[in-house]
C-alpha cells in the first residue's frame, strides 16, 4: 500500500513497517480508529510484573475554548513502575494519531515504555478527536488534564513540581500547544517537554513533505488529517493549531525534539527544535537516523531502536533526578 | 572550590546577583541566571560567559510555574543543580508610615515569596540527589531596624518585613531541609554599594553618617557579599546550617 521499500530503512523497522502495512489509512474514521488501537499487536510486550496500571477518568472542568465552563471526564490509564518514588515525577502522555484516531489504548505501548524506561509515573489521557471536534477541543481537553493533574499531583503519588508533558506525532502536537498555553495563560508549571515526530503545521511545504510523500505516513494521510482537525479554517496561524508558526517561542520548558528522518514531518520537527533553542530554551534535537514515523513503538525490535526509546527518557530522568540518574 | 557544581542565582542580571555570579564562576562552577529584566539578561550572560559556562533564563521569581521551568531548564543546560542563590529583591524607599499597600504587596512579593517559592521549587531536586546548598539572601534590615538619619530614605516596611521573613524561612529551611543533606542559609547584607543602592549614596552628608556608624568606616562592596556567597554555597561550609550571617563591618554587632 505504499513505497515504503524504496527508502533506506533501518532494520529495527521491519516489524513496524509490517504492521504498518495492514493498516487502511483510506478507511473511514471508525474502522481505522477500531484497527488503529491495536495495529501493533505484535510489537508489543507484557507490562513488567512490578508495575500497576489502572484507568480512571479526570472530571475536568475546561476553562479555555469552546466547552468553556463545561465538565469533561476525561479518559486516563495511569502506570506506576515498581522503583517510582512515593512522590514521583509525573509524565503526562499524549497519544499520536493524526487527530483523528487514537485512545488510551493506541497510546498503550509508548507510555508503559515510558513508564519502565523512566521510572516514574505516567498518566496517559485521552482528549475528543476531529473530525467531530475539531481545534482547539482535543487541545484543550489536553491543557485541561494537564491542569487538573498539575493541581492534583499527590493524588497520584506525583510531585507537582516535576510534571513533564510527552506527545507524539499530533500528541507533540498538543504538547507543544500545551507549553505555549501554559506560559500564555500563567497555567500549570512544566518541567519539560518530549515531542516525537511532531505534527505543527498545516501548510505543508518544507522539503521533508515532496521527499518522504510516500512514506509511511504519507504526505496525503497529513493533509486529510489537517482537514478534518482545522476544517474551514485552514490555513490558520494559531499558534496552538500550528505549534511552529508561533512568533514567540521563548519561556518555554526544556524540551527534547525527536524526529524520524524518513518522514515527511521531519523538517518542520526540525525547524522547531531549532527555534526552541534560538529563543533561549533548553534542550535537545535529535534526529532518529533512517527510522520512520512510530518508530517509539518498536522499542522491543533491536538495539539501534531501544536506544532511540532510551534517548528521552534519559533527557526526563536527568531533570527529574540529576545527571546521575538514580 | 565549586568545581563540578551547577548553581543558579535569581535577579543575576546586575548588581549584586552578577557579582555572586561571577564570583561562583571564577571557583570553577556552572551558573544560571535568572531576571526579570530579559534584555539585561541576555548581556550579563554574554558578559559572565567570559569566566565559565553561564545560562539566562528570564524568570518572575512569584510566579512558581516559572520556577519549575527554570529548575528543570537549568538541570537540562548544566546538568544538574546544586546550589540556590535566591538573590532577587526589590526595594522602595518609604518610611513605615508613608508605605503604600502597593508597595508592601510588592516589596513582600519578590522578595519573600520568591524565596519562598524558590526553596519549594529546588527541594525535591536536591533532596533525591541528597545534598545541596540554598543561600538566600536577606539583609541586616532582616535583623535589626536600623537606625538611619532620614527614615524616608532608607527602605519601606515591606523591605524590612520581607527580610525578616526570609531569616525565619531560612531557619525553617535549615530545620526540614536539613535531614536530606540540604543547607539552609542566610546572607545579611550591609551598607553595600551597588547599582541598586547607589543612589543612597549619594548625598555627602549621609555617606559621612553612614561611614561613621559602620564600624569598619567603609561600606562593604559587592565582592565582600560575594564571597560570603561562594563559602555557603561550597563544601567549604558543610556543617552550616540555618545561619543568618551579616556582611556589614561590624554594623549589628554595635548597640
Amino acid at each position: 500500500m505504499n513505497d515504503a521499500p524504496k527508502f533506506d530503512i533501518h532494520p529495527d523497522m521491519a516489524a513496524l513497517l509490517n504492521a504498518k502495512r495492514a493498516v487502511n489509512t483510506e478507511a473511514g474514521t471508525s474502522p481505522l480508529r477500531a484497527q488503529w488501537d491495536s495495529y501493533d499487536a505484535a510489537l508489543r510486550r507484557p507490562y513488567p510484573p512490578d508495575m500497576a496500571v489502572r484507568d480512571t477518568t479526570l472530571a475536568c472542568t475546561l476553562a479555555f475554548g469552546p466547552g468553556k465552563g463545561t465538565r469533561h471526564e476525561i479518559p486516563a490509564r495511569i502506570y506506576r513502575p515498581g522503583s517510582a518514588p512515593a512522590s514521583s515525577p509525573i509524565v503526562v502522555y499524549i497519544h499520536g494519531g493524526g487527530f483523528i484516531k487514537g485512545s488510551i489504548e493506541s497510546g498503550d505501548p509508548v507510555a508503559s515504555g515510558i513508564a519502565e524506561r523512566t521510572g516514574c509515573v505516567v498518566i496517559s489521557i485521552d482528549y475528543r478527536l476531529a473530525p467531530e471536534h475539531a481545534f482547539p477541543w482535543g487541545v484543550e481537553d489536553c491543557y485541561a488534564a494537564i491542569s487538573h493533574i498539575g493541581a492534583n499531583a499527590a493524588l497520584f503519588g506525583g510531585d507537582p513540581a516535576r510534571v513533564a508533558l510527552w506527545g507524539d506525532s499530533a500528541g507533540g502536537n498538543m504538547a507543544a500547544a500545551c507549553c505555549l498555553m501554559a506560559r500564555d495563560r500563567k497555567g500549570p508549571g512544566i518541567a519539560a517537554h518530549v515531542i516525537v515526530y511532531p505534527c505543527l503545521n498545516d501548510d505543508l511545504g518544507a522539503p521533508s513533505y515532496e521527499k518522504y510523500r510516500h512514506a509511511p505516513v504519507t504526505t496525503a494521510s497529513m493533509d486529510r488529517s489537517w482537514d478534518l482537525y482545522l476544517g474551514a479554517r485552514r490555513p490558520i496561524a494559531d499558534p496552538y493549531a500550528v505549534p511552529v508558526k508561533a512568533k514567540d517561542l521563548s519561556n518555554l520548558p526544556p524540551a527534547f525534539v525527536h524526529v524520524a528522518e524518513v518522514d515527511c514531518l521531519a523538517d518542520d520537527g526540525i525547524v522547531y527544535g531549532e527555534r526552541l533553542g534560538a529563543a533561549g530554551n533548553a534542550g535537545t534535537l535529535r534526529i532518529a537516523r533512517r527510522m520512520i514515523h512510530g518508530f517509539l513503538r518498536a522499542r522491543h525490535s533491536g538495539p539501534d531502536v531501544a536506544a532511540e526509546f532510551e534517548a528521552p527518557c534519559a533527557f526526563l530522568k536527568a531533570i527529574f533526578f540529576g545527571a546521575g540518574g538514580r | 572550590m565549586l568545581k563540578g557544581k551547577v548553581a543558579l542565582v535569581t535577579g543575576g542580571a546586575q548588581g549584586m546577583g552578577e557579582h555572586d555570579a561571577e564570583a561562583m564562576l571564577k571557583q570553577g562552577a556552572k551558573v544560571v541566571i535568572t531576571d526579570i529584566h530579559a534584555e539585561r539578561g541576555a548581556a550579563a550572560e554574554k558578559r559572565l560567559s567570559e569566566f565559565g559556562p553561564c545560562k539566562f533564563f528570564p524568570q518572575d521569581v512569584t510566579d512558581e510555574a516559572s520556577w519549575v521551568r527554570v529548575v528543570a531548564a537549568t538541570i537540562a543546560a548544566h546538568g544538574g543543580l546544586d546550589v540556590l542563590v535566591n538573590n532577587a529583591g526589590i526595594n522602595k524607599r518609604a518610611s513605615l508610615e508613608t508605605t503604600s499597600l502597593e508597595t508592601w504587596r510588592k516589596t513582600m512579593d519578590t522578595n519573600a515569596t520568591g524565596v519562598f517559592l524558590g526553596m519549594k521549587a529546588v527541594f525535591a531536586h536536591m533532596k533525591a540527589q541528597k545534598s545541596g546548598s540554598i543561600v538566600n539572601i536577606a539583609s541586616i534590615n532582616g535583623l535589626v531596624a536600623a537606625r538611619y538619619p532620614d527614615i524616608e530614605a532608607t527602605a519601606n516596611a515591606g523591605y524590612f518585613a520581607s527580610k525578616g521573613a526570609v531569616v525565619m524561612l531560612t531557619r525553617l529551611g535549615a530545620t526540614q531541609f536539613g535531614p536530606f543533606g540540604v543547607r539552609v542559609n542566610a546572607i545579611c547584607p550591609g551598607l553595600i554599594q551597588t547599582e541598586m543602592s547607589a543612589s543612597s549614596f549619594v548625598d555627602p552628608e549621609r555617606m559621612a553618617y553612614f561611614k561613621a556608624v559602620i564600624p569598619f568606616h567603609r561600606y562593604g562592596s559587592p565582592a565582600d557579599v560575594a564571597h560570603a556567597v561562594v563559602f555557603l554555597a561550597s563544601d567549604l561550609s558543610g556543617f552550616i546550617n540555618g545561619v543568618a550571617l551579616p556582611i556589614d563591618g561590624g554594623y549589628t554587632a554595635k548597640s
